[in-house]
């Protein structure tokens, strides 16, 4: 049985058991992989995991295993970390009551990917084993015979033997066809992937642009983003460095399982630009580097330490080419083979030591500080830091020093040494405030590490009581545990009143606990604290106004010399649009809103699709702008300051949002439908921009065109809407389209798909 | 979980999910303890499980037996049955795993440094052993008639209900 089949065939049961929901999780968690959004996906893993306890069934557990292990082993490049779970699923996949689930062959697979992202060439012969025994079991017409096909072609490269690779994928590939299948785009991945290896750039690049150019819609991260990688690839294997950069993701953006592809295009482009051979990118391969050594792909981390080594000692930075090799030898015993790792240390150890002596300090260490400022050039903390560290070596009790070294560390990425180091001067130092010892506090927060700032908390528990409350209220607030950081913050504010970040950690502790009166409170007894600090006023006013209470807003904005229409109760001007971001389930949401106050604001877009309904509803804006007003005259022309919601003062009571798509019918007959809708108390919202046309092609004409989206109160059942929207356009002679309302309310879907069709929407 | 996610977020309280990474280490971390007083632990409280310092919620529960898992994999892994329903080359992959877990323990008992009743027994241990030792029995009384109630558990064995009937005894006593 095909696995997909029976997925539908669960969701279906779902849905029709009133559990839509969970019928839906599964698609969303399976979208968010293969969109290569692990955090995304790990935040759906416990209750896709709960829904297979609660429905007792074993297939489902296959098959979210299967797909957490996607994530794992293929969006987190996880090997050793990843090893106990995989080998577990692989057990539990090929019991009696799971043997039969076809998702177990994945299962299979994945626990040779993830012996492969340990150490790929080490497990060669043991991958390609597993290949052969699984694709014996199975044919062409099966999904998972085209992912072994690949795992066997990838081993093959592994093992140094690309033109068997290639020969062995153009077989399977003829066999997929053979059997009357679609051969899928991570074939063409690989396949891209040996020509490149082979030497065949061109040959690559040819390939990827004519898949670029069949994209028809919207693709899958996961296909376009390893094809893009591999473009890039292709480039540089051709010397077309410019084209490199223009095809190349920036780093932050990418999933951190195709840092190393990232790493494999760009590496020979940077041999030949030394300036862009920078500590700014070193410090990024540092972030790389550091993953897959916490991942346990070990075999990577060697791959890419070696890249990070030589381009290091081109910078001429015996420093980070040692910590890179530190960071490589660690792996050597975790390989399977050793395959000749070793001595490429070896070899690269004995370039280090080549380079020129840099154990000298230009300086006397007590003037460094001031040397370093005083350099005109730009500051380059990977130069500076061997300096800092001899400087401190010589002069352990000099704090600024110190500070100034862990800063630089930190900047180069290599956060464990600017722990390390700011430990060796804290825990001497306990009996009054340190300075470095928030410096601390900061770069464990900045690495999650908790037992670390619990630690920290502890040392300065007895002897400085605030230090120790300021830990544990930051570590409170980055576990949004908000009585905790409240807790911390008063104790410490009992202490230190005119403690600043306190003060505001406290407020800001109160606000997400929605005790926005107490939280006012905070924020004015932080304003007189400041010397009248005016950005203070707008929080509390913020918080003032989420409290309901108008006359402190009134009191504030006349401090902030702003002018309202009226003296007392409820602000309800008209002061323009604004967009108002939302955050639903992690991810931004924008809607327009009338701004009807300093800080608050109306809804007036309607929210379309499942998205939640915040139309009309009356809300409390952040008086922080998302992004900054532009200073170009014609960019701020078309600029709509976006603030982040705070709280919803009244809710508008309207339901979802239905999308009507199709030709426009002039603004007559639009305003007229609009009209009538609006008097029975409807919104409607026109989210097609100026330019959306759609082809009738009936007539073969392109027409202009529109979507909008109809919200009608909450009790309105959906059916009323389904007519009136019939009524009113009922005369037009282009038909519209609102498929998800007619099937919502389970009437003949027909009608729509012929308008869709016709107009090709 | 979108609803409680909702709801707590509508509420201002905190959501701990756990089964994320970050759920599981607020709620569980593992925790040191010195080898005098881990050996203590073993010695008083441990019936073959593997004994495991650590912090958790809620703190008002002392020790928790939970099954080893990996040494139940290695069993099952290990299994001549397994022959049979598995590709050998896979098998082998996972054997290379299993071989390494140390399936000494078959359950592992974690002891709450958190918990009241335990922080005064690492403190009696020192300052009073004759009473911390009176004192851990009753906790480990507790440890087997909990672990009997668990799904899994056997029936609570005698011993259990002797050794707490004689701790009442002893704080009526004194």
């Amino acid at each position: 049985m095909n696995i997909w089949d029976w997925v539908e065939k669960l969701q279906n049961d779902l849905a029709d058991a009133g559990q839509a929901h969970s019928a839906e999780l599964i698609d969303r968690l399976t979208a968010e992989i293969v969109d290569m959004k692990p955090e995304q996906a790990d935040a759906l893993l416990p209750e896709a995991k709960a829904l297979c306890k609660t429905l007792e069934n074993p297939w489902l557990e296959v098959f979210v295993g299967h797909w957490e292990m996607r994530n794992r082993l293929g969006n987190k490049a996880e090997g050793e970390k990843a090893l106990a779970d995989a080998v577990a699923l692989f057990e539990f996949a090929h019991r009696k009551e799971t043997i039969d689930c076809p998702q177990s062959i994945c299962v299979t697979q994945d626990l040779a990917a993830c012996y492969a992202n340990i150490d790929g060439p080490g497990w060669v012969n043991e991958r390609i084993e597993v290949c052969d025994e699984t694709l014996a079991r199975i044919n062409p017409t099966w999904n998972c015979f085209q992912c072994l096909s690949n795992e066997k072609a990838e081993a093959l490269l592994d093992a140094a033997r690309p033109a068997e690779a290639l020969t062995y994928l153009q077989g399977q590939q003829e066999s997929i066809e053979a059997a009357g299948e679609e051969v899928g785009d991570s074939i063409f991945e690989i396949r891209n992937r040996i020509l490149i290896v082979l030497g065949r750039h061109a040959e690559a690049l040819d390939h990827i642009t004519a898949q670029e150019a069949a994209v028809e819609g919207m693709e899958w991260r996961n296909i376009s983003q390893p094809r893009t990688l591999l473009k890039a690839q292709a480039l540089a294997g051709l010397g077309r460095d410019e084209e490199v950069w223009e095809t190349l993701p920036p780093l932050p953006d990418l999933t951190l399982c195709d840092h190393i592809s990232w790493w494999q295009a760009a590496y020979p482009v940077l041999l030949r630009q030394g300036e862009r051979n920078t500590w700014h990118l070193a410090s990024q391969l540092q972030r790389a580097l550091a993953h897959y050594a916490d991942s346990g792909s070990y075999r990577t981390v060697i791959e890419l330490a070696e890249f990070g080594i030589r381009l290091a000692i081109l910078r001429g930075s015996a420093w980070s080419a040692r910590r890179y090799l530190v960071q490589a030898r660690a792996c050597l015993p975790k390989l399977r083979r050793d395959l000749g790792a070793s001595a490429l240390l070896d070899k690269l150890s004995g370039e280090i030591d080549a380079l020129p002596n840099q154990n000298d300090l230009p300086v006397p260490a007590e003037n460094l500080l001031e040397h370093l400022a005083g350099e005109n050039n730009s500051r380059d903390p990977e130069k500076e830091v061997q300096w800092l560290l001899l400087a401190v070596r010589q002069r352990p009790e000099d704090a600024a020093l110190l500070d100034q070294a862990a800063t630089a560390l930190e900047a180069c990425g290599a956060y464990d040494d600017a722990i390390a180091l700011l430990w060796e001067y804290v825990e001497t130092h306990t009996s009054q405030e340190e300075n470095l010892a928030y410096n601390l506090l900061g770069v464990l927060m900045n690495k999650g590490d908790e037992a670390g700032v619990l630690r920290l908390a502890k040392l300065y528990e007895n002897s400085v009581p605030l230090t120790a409350h300021w830990c544990l209220a930051r570590l409170a607030s980055s576990r949004d545990d908000w009585p905790a950081a409240e807790r911390h913050c008063a104790d410490l504010l009992a202490i230190s009143p005119a403690s600043r970040g306190a003060r505001r950690l406290h407020a800001h502790s109160l606000m997400q606990q929605k005790r926005f009166a107490e939280a006012a409170e905070s924020y004015y007894t932080m304003y007189e604290n400041t010397e009248q600090d005016k950005s203070v006023l707008w929080d509390y006013m913020v918080a003032a106004n989420a409290a309901g209470d108008w006359s402190k807003v009134r009191e504030a904005a006349k401090v902030l010399e702003m002018e309202l229409d009226s003296d007392e109760g409820p602000i309800e001007e008209d002061w323009g649009t604004v967009i108002v971001r939302y955050f639903e389930d992690g991810e931004p949401v924008d809607y327009y809103a009338q701004q009807t106050g300093p800080v608050s604001a109306r809804i007036v877009e309607n929210a379309r699709g499942n998205w939640r309904q915040h139309v009309a509803d009356w809300i409390v804006l952040d008086a922080n702008p998302v992004f900054p007003v532009p200073e170009d005259e014609e960019e701020l022309k078309n600029f709509t300051r976006t603030f982040t919601h705070v709280h919803t003062l009244a809710q508008g009571g309207f339901g979802q949002g239905w999308l009507a798509d199709g030709a426009y019918p002039g603004n007559e007959s639009f305003e007229q439908m609009r009209g009538q809708l609006h008097s029975r108390g409807w919104k409607v919202w026109i989210h097609s921009g100026t330019d959306y046309e759609v082809h009738d092609s009936s007539a073969s004409l392109d027409l202009p065109g529109i979507y909008f989206t109809v919200a009608a109160p909450e009790t309105v059942p959906p059916l009323e809407i389904h007519k009136a929207l019939s009524e009113t356009t009922a005369a037009w002679e282009h038909p519209l389209c609102w498929l998800r309302l007619a099937e919502h309310c389970e009437l003949d879907p027909a009608p729509h798909f012929e308008v869709i069709e016709r107009y090709r929407l | 979980m979108p609803f409680l996610r909702r709801w707590a977020q509508i509420k201002g309280v905190r959501l701990t999910e756990l089964g994320t990474e970050q759920g599981n280490r607020q709620l569980f971390t593992l925790a040191d303890l010195p080898a005098d007083q881990q050996a203590w632990l073993e010695t008083h409280l441990a019936d073959g499980e593997k004994l495991i310092a650590a912090r958790f919620h809620p703190e008002v529960l002392p020790l928790v037996v939970v099954p080893d898992r990996d040494s139940e994999l290695k069993r099952r892994l290990e299994a001549d049955a397994s022959d049979k329903q598995i590709s050998q080359s896979a098998l082998r992959l996972a054997r290379q795993f299993t071989a390494k877990i140390d399936a000494e323990y078959d359950e592992r008992l974690y002891i709450n440094l958190d918990n009241p009743a335990i922080q005064t027994l690492l403190r009696a241990m020192t300052e009073a052993p004759a009473q911390a030792a009176r004192a851990a029995r009753l906790l480990k009384a507790f440890k087997v008639l909990m672990a009997s109630r668990s799904p899994h558990g056997e029936k609570a064995p005698n011993q259990a209900l002797a050794d707490l009937a004689a701790s009442v005894a002893l704080i009526v006593e004194h």
